[in-house]
């Protein structure tokens, strides 16, 4: 009887027990579609579209286990054990091995992808209630590095696809539901369903000419077959800045500048400095307490027929500076229809609209910490007009607080983004595509410049009006013709496609001056009575491209894909108009191969490798005016009655050999999934090369165009690097836990330059330009002069000779830096400088970690930067006694006053005889590393039972804390300095890292709702 | 084909320089554009630095005596010059696009299908004016580079500084070929006044020569200029610099202005130099030194207005009867009177759209280079009657108080280079003189010791110590040596 075959134990189990459950995402929404199986066995089940199942468990069945999987999210098992009704939830899945991946004009199985490519779930961003998708993007993908600038209501943050892979402009090609699109504002990111990454040129050529800097695909929520769902998001919170500097106060102030007057030989500039007990702090005067909001109401479901999404969303983001606001309201409408057996046709379609309250801040930041302390914001007055009542300042500042309040600028914007098209099956495999997409959107802004007199030297005697309005017509005609076919073992997918594209913009501009009044209702144009001047303009440029694409693989095993793209674009001359952008890649699963069977615990291993080259025509404003010379309109003022005169100047610097800048590149990765996928890692090294890139080159004044640059080839750049993810989730009975970390590395080598000419940039207008790039060196490095210390004596400055015994530094006294005579010559001039610092990290990482127990969940997000230098160039201000700006706190006692004092803090002078701040050294050069905990978010989802009350499906609430924590040992208000606000230089990879002062980061604090019906 | 022109798309609402100069008009107006250049359309290009030739000499201060504002011009002012002092940049910049668009206009008109006289009379103009902004290059940076045909950017950067000498002999040709073709100041229509005439030519030719110290040439020149009776000092001093006597009796070649603030013209500087007081920015004002060296010459008062002059009525805002040049915020308790607009005359939003034209070159000057030149020559006689010209109209502002010069000989000279001071003061002439005049330093150093013992209340003690032979010539701007790759190479000392 003991050897009573357990096949027929299990044959006599007639009676099997019924289960049932529901699975749910993280916010506990029921998942359709998940797969739902007995372990070790063929019994199965899908789960409705509520997420819920049954099952019958064979009686007798030991130790029963339900393995439960979907697309995009982690496997999980759950042992049945004696229960009967079961209440799944599933985390989103780092990196599923087994999801279908959204690549250029298609989808793969990502099994199968041979590029390297990062995915990232839509869930995943809507952590972060941001308002823009590259903010939310931040440290969740590897080999995507996202730097703000600041917390600036509307801005968007630079995204670099490792790294950079050209010196100007690096923006990603966005490409959403198949259309690409240059911005993605309009789009709330909690509409995101997936975002792809295409990190190679291998798996961007298929874009081209617009895919330099990579391509990132989105693909927005779409809907299922199944009952209506309905969900509604909602977030709040408020906002104050991460870190602001500690400026002097009035008194303080006073005195310091008593002291430079004094160590410069000039009488005092405030007899008795302790008067002033009333301290001005600016930023005070203009800041508020942000506030973020978002709200979002979806409904989606289907039939066989139809499936459609359609959401309604509303964010808004009031800024840390009275007056300076953001919102945006958007429509989603998404819709297929199966209108005939072989036929589909469907629409994305997103009306959004966003409304900016804008305050210009180039400077407004800066001049809230440099402006003195001593000067009141308000004074009374008795005019009549309240633009007139604020303190005037010594300085040459104009009052901030004066700014804020008589800033009336505001900025509309208006969005149709959306796409039709028509899906044919032939046969079975061929498949016919046709897409027609625009993104049609129309800017508006509306500015008053009122009347107002502060003090003679800060007013404005005629008050204007100016309406701007833009039209940008982008139109997409994209047609695709793709075959798949499986041969036995062998199975292809062939692509061919023809698109052509066309950007258009038109604006306009009128403004008009000295209306009546500075009444609200008077601000328009119909209200001014002089001075009125009216421009507009047309620009469009096309594009043309046919592409072609084969992949194939043998058994799943051995795969392979090649394409190629031929790009026409108006905007280079006739004899260069032309690109042809290749790409060439392969992968071997290696874990399919039977000697790899018996590696249990390593379950997944593909190595791959890829080349590609794309192309860059993308630089800012380019038009086929790069290449012809175009006069632009002056006037000049001529005879007895001062007539006006037309007058031509030439506008641009023509460059008739302008070309495509290419960018190749060579990738080798590998992923792996170990213990069944709960251990997943991918790892690329990678090598690029640039060639032409193109950028608007400064040329010498002698050349006669003034500050106007040509648009140039301007020379190559290699960049070598790597990126990895490594993650690993795990469900043990009520507790879930991933943790999954990130991390790029990119370093870009100049290879050759125009002319082999150095590039200067960065400026300011301290000590002009600390920026350098030139052959063999890195990009946009710090270039400039050693300090050796401060001279603590006076003889220490007569004792610093040249080998001739020439005193080095004449012009110094002690308390002035010692300057490094580097090349020996015995003087201290442009020949002694080297570099000092560089501001490319050698890494920048993402840390993402999930927690869940029961209910609750647990996220928390880190990323940071390793290695990078910033030059702090507001120390030039608030360490300088040559300007009247405030000082930065204690500097009484920071810099040098007396021997032993200090050897890293220059004396205070009014006349700064030994350039210790007009000359660029290694002072303002610190070390930009930093870590910040991005996100911090804790939910609760609450049972069902409980919500079935309440008519819902699920409810999650949760408390998140945005960029909470800052570790850095860089002394300005945030490391995070992107391009920086340079001073006169075009935004670029040249400028960065150069802190002139930017819009405060801002620390949030938040609570939200996801509820389902 | 299809594709073709699916990818053609030409430039909207702009000429190109592909289909240009094929008109009279068009070529015109390519001439208006190198006039416009020439002055630029913001205050921070030319126009602010054509306070060097005061501030980098005894006769102002950088005025403004708050700590940091405008620190760059400080630095020029007290001697200080660095290559990366923006100031200079710009200068040099804006200066050179009004030579490229010169090269450019002279290419585009020479082909042009347009009248043979107009051709000729319009590539004079353009000589002229590259001339004249060549000139405000080198007598500044020294010897630059020498460029006289449109060039790509790339060829830009092989070409080297000429030499101060190869850079006037430029100027001495185009002014020469301009003289020839340019219509006298009195051919001019009404409408066509303030553009560059013969006069404006040979008066430039003459300071070339004077610069180059051409003593015969310079002579002879100027004497083409007096023998041709377009000019004459009948404008009274005080009216020299008035709003309301654009192209004046005296003015050569001046740069002009309107108020209109559409189209973005005018000049800033009346606001840049006025009183912080009186809506003004402070900048450059005279020093005492200066006020001393006029005595009792009336035209001290038409040159710098002092604390408490009175320069017109009280008004609700200003007592315009007791000037306040808000001395805690003045060097020197003193604005200049040249570049002082009325209240009257000031259009609102003054800024940038000031209506004062810039006499650039007036006969007064012309004059004195002829004193100055025929002393050089052992003339004394003929210096004596152009100098004493000069002095006679300033006379007529208070009779007995500016009497004719007798002297002769080294003493003449000095004589001549005290006239051009007083005379030409607060114009934008004193450094340049200084320069060529091979006197900067020992001057400078004359000022910084009379500075000591002087009891001046305002600016008493200031001196001016960084001053040296370094200071004959500008640094060349950081960035040119940089953009240039290192082509255009350092002037010695910076």
């Amino acid at each position: 009887r003991s050897l009573a075959h357990p096949a027929a134990t299990r044959r006599a189990a007639a009676a099997d027990t019924p289960i049932s459950g529901t699975v749910v995402d993280e916010k506990g929404a029921g998942l359709p579609g998940v797969t739902v199986v007995l372990k070790g066995t063929t019994l199965g089940a899908s789960t409705d579209v509520n997420g819920g199942f049954t099952l019958r468990i064979p009686d007798g069945t030991v130790g029963a286990t339900l393995v439960i999987s979907s697309v995009g999210y982690n496997r999980q098992e759950v042992l049945v054990g004696q229960q009967t009704t079961f209440n799944v939830r599933l985390t989103v899945a780092a990196q599923a091995l087994d999801e279908a991946v959204v690549i250029g004009y298609g989808s793969q199985e990502k099994r199968t992808v041979t590029n390297a490519v990062t995915t990232v779930q839509g869930a995943e961003l809507a952590k972060l209630t941001v308002s823009d998708v590259g903010s939310a993007l931040q440290g969740k993908a590897a080999g995507v590095t996202v730097i703000g600038a600041g917390s600036e209501p509307g801005a968007t943050p630079q995204i670099l696809i490792r790294g950079i892979s050209t010196i100007n402009g690096n923006s990603p090609l966005y490409v959403v539901d198949g259309l690409p699109v240059n911005d993605i504002n309009y789009l709330n990111p909690k509409d995101v369903a997936t975002l792809t990454v295409l990190k190679d040129a291998a798996s961007a050529a298929i874009y081209g000419s617009r895919a330099a800097n990579g391509v990132v695909l989105i693909t927005t929520k779409a809907g299922a077959q199944g009952a209506p769902v309905i969900t509604v998001d909602a977030t709040t919170g408020v906002s104050n800045p991460t870190r602001l500097p500690h400026l002097a106060s009035a008194s303080e102030y006073a005195r310091i500048m008593n002291l430079a007057a004094a160590n410069s030989g000039n009488a005092a500039v405030y007899p008795n400095p302790e008067q002033y007990t009333q301290t001005t702090d600016w930023w005070d005067q203009i800041a508020q307490r942000g506030i973020t909001q978002n709200y979002s109401l979806g409904l989606s479901g289907g039939s066989d027929k139809v499936v459609y999404s359609t959401g309604l969303s509303y964010f808004k983001e009031r800024g840390l500076v009275r007056g300076s606001d953001f919102d945006r309201l958007s429509l989603r409408v998404k819709t297929q229809y199966q209108a005939a057996k072989r036929l589909k046709v469907g629409q994305d379609l997103n009306i959004s609209m966003t409304n900016q309250k804008y305050i210009d801040n180039g400077s407004l930041f800066r001049d809230a910490f440099r402006d003195d302390p001593i000067t009141p914001a308000r004074v009374a007055g008795t005019s009549g007009n309240p633009y007139d009542y604020y303190g005037a300042s010594p300085t040459d500042i104009g009052n901030p607080l004066a700014v804020v309040e008589r800033n009336d600028e505001k900025r509309n914007q208006y969005f149709l983004v959306g796409t039709v098209y028509a899906n044919y099956e032939f046969i079975p495999g061929l498949v016919a595509e046709t897409r027609f997409g625009t993104n049609t959107n129309f800017y508006e802004r509306n500015v008053f410049n009122p009347f107002y007199t502060i003090d003679a030297n800060e007013r404005n005697q005629v008050n204007s009006v100016t309406r701007e309005h833009n039209l940008n017509i982008y139109w997409n005609n994209t047609n695709t013709l793709t075959y798949t076919k499986s041969l036995g073992e062998h199975n292809f997918t062939a692509l061919a496609a023809a698109t052509f594209e066309k950007f258009s913009y038109r604006n306009e501009r009128a403004s008009g001056q000295a209306i009546p009044s500075n009444d609200p209702s008077l601000r328009q144009l119909d209200a001014a009575t002089a001075n009125y001047n009216a421009v507009g303009n047309n620009n469009s440029n096309t594009l043309a491209s046919l592409i072609g694409r084969v992949t194939y693989d043998y058994k799943g095993r051995y795969l392979l894909s090649a394409s190629v793209r031929r790009d026409g674009a108006s905007v280079f001359p006739t004899n260069s108009r032309f690109g042809t952008f290749p790409s060439l890649s392969a992968g071997w699963l290696i874990t399919d191969e039977e000697f790899m069977k018996s590696f249990e615990t390593m379950n997944f291993l593909k190595l791959r490798a890829s080349w590609g080259r794309v192309g860059n025509q993308n630089i800012s404003n380019l038009t086929n005016a790069a290449y012809t010379g175009t006069f632009g309109k002056t006037y000049y003022v001529t005879g007895d009655d001062r007539t006006a005169q037309v007058a031509v100047i030439q506008s641009n610097v023509p460059n008739p050999n302008v070309k495509w800048e290419t960018v190749e590149d060579y990738d080798l990765g590998l992923d792996f999934g170990f213990f069944s996928n709960k251990l997943t890692a991918t790892f690329d090294v990678f090598r690029r090369n640039t060639t032409d890139m193109l950028m608007f080159q400064a040329i010498p004044g002698h050349a006669g165009y003034g500050y106007n640059s040509p648009v140039t080839n301007i020379g190559s750049m290699k960049t070598n690097g790597l990126d990895f993810t490594v993650g690993y989730a795990e469900a043990k009975g009520p507790f879930t836990y991933g943790l999954s970390v990130n991390a790029t590395r990119a370093i870009s080598k100049i290879g050759t330059l125009a002319n082999g000419q150095a590039l200067y940039s960065g400026n300011t207008p301290i000590f002009g330009r600390p920026s350098k790039t030139e052959e063999g060196g890195n990009v946009g490095a710090f270039f400039g002069y050693q300090t050796d210390g401060i001279f603590q004596t006076a003889d220490e400055v007569t004792s610093y000779k040249s080998a001739s015994g020439a005193v080095i530094q004449p012009n110094a006294v002690a308390g002035d830096f010692k300057f490094s005579d580097l090349n020996g010559d015995g003087v201290i001039d442009a020949n002694d400088q080297k570099y000092i610092g560089n501001p490319t990290p050698a890494m920048t990482f993402g840390v993402n970690l999930n927690l869940g127990y029961k209910g609750f969940d647990l996220l928390a997000s880190l990323v940071g930067s390793l290695g990078n230098d910033v030059v702090n160039a507001n120390k030039g201000w608030w360490y300088s006694g040559s300007y009247n700006y405030n000082k930065i706190a204690g500097l009484e006692n920071l810099a040098w006053h007396g021997a032993g004092t200090s050897n890293s803090v220059p004396r205070i002078a009014a006349n700064d005889n030994n350039q210790n701040l007009t000359r660029f050294s290694n002072f303002y050069v610190e070390d930009g590393s930093y870590a910040r905990l991005r996100n911090l978010q804790l939910g609760y989802t609450f049972r069902k039972e409980m919500m079935s009350a309440l008519h819902m499906a699920s409810l999650r609430l949760y408390v998140s804390g945005q960029n909470l924590f800052t570790f850095t040992k860089y002394s300005g208000a945030d490391p995070e300095i992107g391009y920086g606000r340079s001073y006169t230089d075009a935004s670029s990879a040249l400028n960065r890292g150069v802190d002139l002062g930017n819009y405060p980061t801002t620390r949030t604090y938040l609570v939200g709702a996801n509820i389902a019906f | 084909q299809s594709c073709k022109d699916f990818l053609d798309i030409s430039p909207q609402g702009q000429q190109t320089t592909d289909n240009y100069y094929t008109t009279a008009d068009e070529c015109k107006a390519a001439v208006m554009g190198c006039y416009a250049l020439s002055d630029q359309d913001d205050w921070w290009k030319i126009d602010r630095t054509r306070m060097f030739g005061d501030a980098g000499s005894d006769d102002a201060w950088k005025g403004n005596a708050i700590a940091g504002d405008q620190r760059e011009f400080g630095d020029f002012a007290r001697f200080f010059w660095l290559p990366n002092n923006e100031w200079f940049d710009n200068r040099y910049t804006h200066i050179y696009q009004a030579i490229g668009n010169c090269n450019a206009g002279l290419v585009g008109i020479d082909r042009a299908p347009i009248d043979a006289t107009l051709k000729q009379q319009l590539l004079g103009e353009l000589k002229f004016i590259r001339a004249y902004n060549y000139f405000e290059l080198v007598k500044g940076f020294g010897g630059v580079p020498l460029v006289l045909t449109p060039v790509s950017p790339a060829e830009s950067i092989a070409i080297p500084r000429a030499t101060a000498a190869e850079c006037y002999t430029q100027i001495i040709k185009d002014l020469q070929e301009a003289a020839a073709v340019l219509p006298e100041k009195n051919a001019r229509a009404s409408a066509d006044k303030g553009r560059a005439t013969k006069g404006s030519a040979n008066g430039y030719l003459a300071k070339a020569y004077l610069y180059t110290e051409q003593w015969a040439l310079a002579q002879q020149t100027a004497e083409t200029v007096i023998t041709s009776a377009q000019y004459n000092l009948n404008d009274a001093f005080s009216n020299v610099w008035n709003v309301n006597n654009p192209n004046g009796n005296e003015s050569m070649f001046e740069l002009n202005y309107n108020a209109n603030q559409t189209f973005n013209l005018g000049t800033y500087l009346t606001v840049v130099m006025r009183s912080r007081a009186d809506g003004g920015w402070g900048f450059n004002t005279p020093s005492s030194n200066l006020e001393q060296a006029f005595g009792n010459d009336p035209r001290r008062q038409w040159t710098i207005i002092k604390q408490g002059d009175n320069v017109g009525p009280k008004t609700a805002n200003f007592d315009y009867s007791n000037y306040d040049t808000k001395l805690a915020e003045n060097e020197s308790g003193r604005i200049s009177r040249k570049m002082f607009l009325p209240l009257a005359d000031r259009p609102a939003n003054e800024g940038n759209h000031a209506p004062l034209n810039r006499i650039e070159l007036r006969y007064a000057d012309l004059l004195l280079m002829h004193a100055e030149a025929s002393n050089k020559l052992g003339q004394d006689a003929k210096a004596l009657t152009s100098l004493n010209l000069v002095r006679a109209r300033a006379n007529r502002l208070s009779p007995g108080t500016v009497l004719p010069r007798t002297s002769s000989g080294a003493q003449l000279l000095s004589d001549i280079w005290l006239e051009r001071r007083l005379e030409l003061a607060m114009e934008g002439h004193r450094y340049y003189d200084l320069v060529r005049q091979k006197r900067l330093v020992a001057v400078m150093q004359a000022f910084n010791a009379a500075q000591a013992t002087n009891t001046d209340p305002y600016d008493k003690g200031k001196t001016k110590p960084l001053v040296s032979e370094t200071n004959n010539l500008f640094p060349i701007p950081t960035p040119q040596i940089q953009l240039s790759g290192g082509t255009v190479t350092q002037n010695p000392g910076y």
